[in-house]
């Protein structure tokens, strides 16, 4: 990325480098890059506040029931050799 | 060391909850986890530990889930530009980015979930993996890469329009199509 991108990030670009800082840690002009566009930029900001709410409900704590966890563990062991009376 | 019952201690709900979103069923979702877990001791002598357990059971998880689905529905086509529309030709968005209020109450929370698991239902399959691997489950860029075949690139590009698709949907389905700005 060059200084000129620095200063005209696009709305796509900008959402990108949004969705990218999820993941990764930008560059230092990726940084800058995307800061500048947010600063002028609403509709990019609340893009990157909704990815935020996205990955916020997704740190749900569902859990197996107790009944399937059980009901797996069963089917998961091996079979007992009939026992000799 | 082999396990079954571990892996099924220490993994199990991580799994489950990945198979729920991709599935949207419980029992579907804990009838996946098991097929995994049996593919997994069936198969234990493939696992290399080059990757962490985890992964080596979200990835059988992952191909079980596909198949449940392939068998369950006809298969989606990746559309070729899901953006397409979305920006102008200078880039900007075309269309405005909604105000949204993040829920509260219980009942609006619950409403929110319901809202984002269709969404994830209706995500293309490549896009809806990627995703959950990356923001559910936590795995690193390169391990989505392995287990997916993708190269960094390619990833961020599905991970980006599986958030934007996501997004979109929310946006008009929970809240409405409310843009006001």
């Amino acid at each position: 990325m060059n200084l000129w991108k620095v200063l005209s990030l696009s709305c796509h670009e900008a959402s990108h480098l949004a969705s990218d800082g999820r993941d990764r840690e930008l560059t230092k002009l990726e940084r800058y890059a995307l800061r500048a566009h947010l600063v002028g930029c609403n509709r990019c900001k609340r893009y990157q506040r909704h990815l935020e709410s996205i990955g916020d409900a997704l740190k749900d704590e569902s859990k197996l029931s107790d009944e399937a966890r059980e009901r797996i563990r069963a089917n998961l062991a091996p079979p007992q050799p009939p026992s000799e009376q | 060391m082999l396990d079954p019952s571990l892996w099924l201690d220490q993994h199990g709900d991580a799994m489950f909850r990945y198979a729920l979103r991709r599935l949207g069923d419980r029992t579907c979702a804990e009838d996946a986890v098991q097929e995994a877990l049996l593919g997994a001791v069936k198969n234990a002598a493939s696992f290399e530990g080059r990757s962490e357990v985890r992964t080596w059971l979200i990835g059988i998880l992952r191909r079980k889930v596909n198949d449940q689905l392939r068998r369950q529905r006809s298969k989606i086509e990746e559309p070729t530009d899901p953006l397409e529309g979305l920006f102008d030709k200078f880039g900007e968005w075309a269309a405005p980015v909604g105000d949204w209020h993040d829920p509260e109450s219980e009942l609006e929370k619950a409403e929110f979930h319901k809202c984002l698991q269709a969404c994830l239902e209706r995500l293309p399959d490549s896009y809806a993996e990627a995703f959950l691997l990356r923001e559910a489950e936590g795995f690193d860029y390169p391990a989505i890469c392995d287990e997916l075949g993708l190269t960094p690139t390619n990833l961020s590009t599905r991970l980006y329009r599986a958030r934007t698709l996501l997004r979109n949907c929310l946006e008009e389905n929970w809240f409405g199509g409310a843009t006001k700005e």
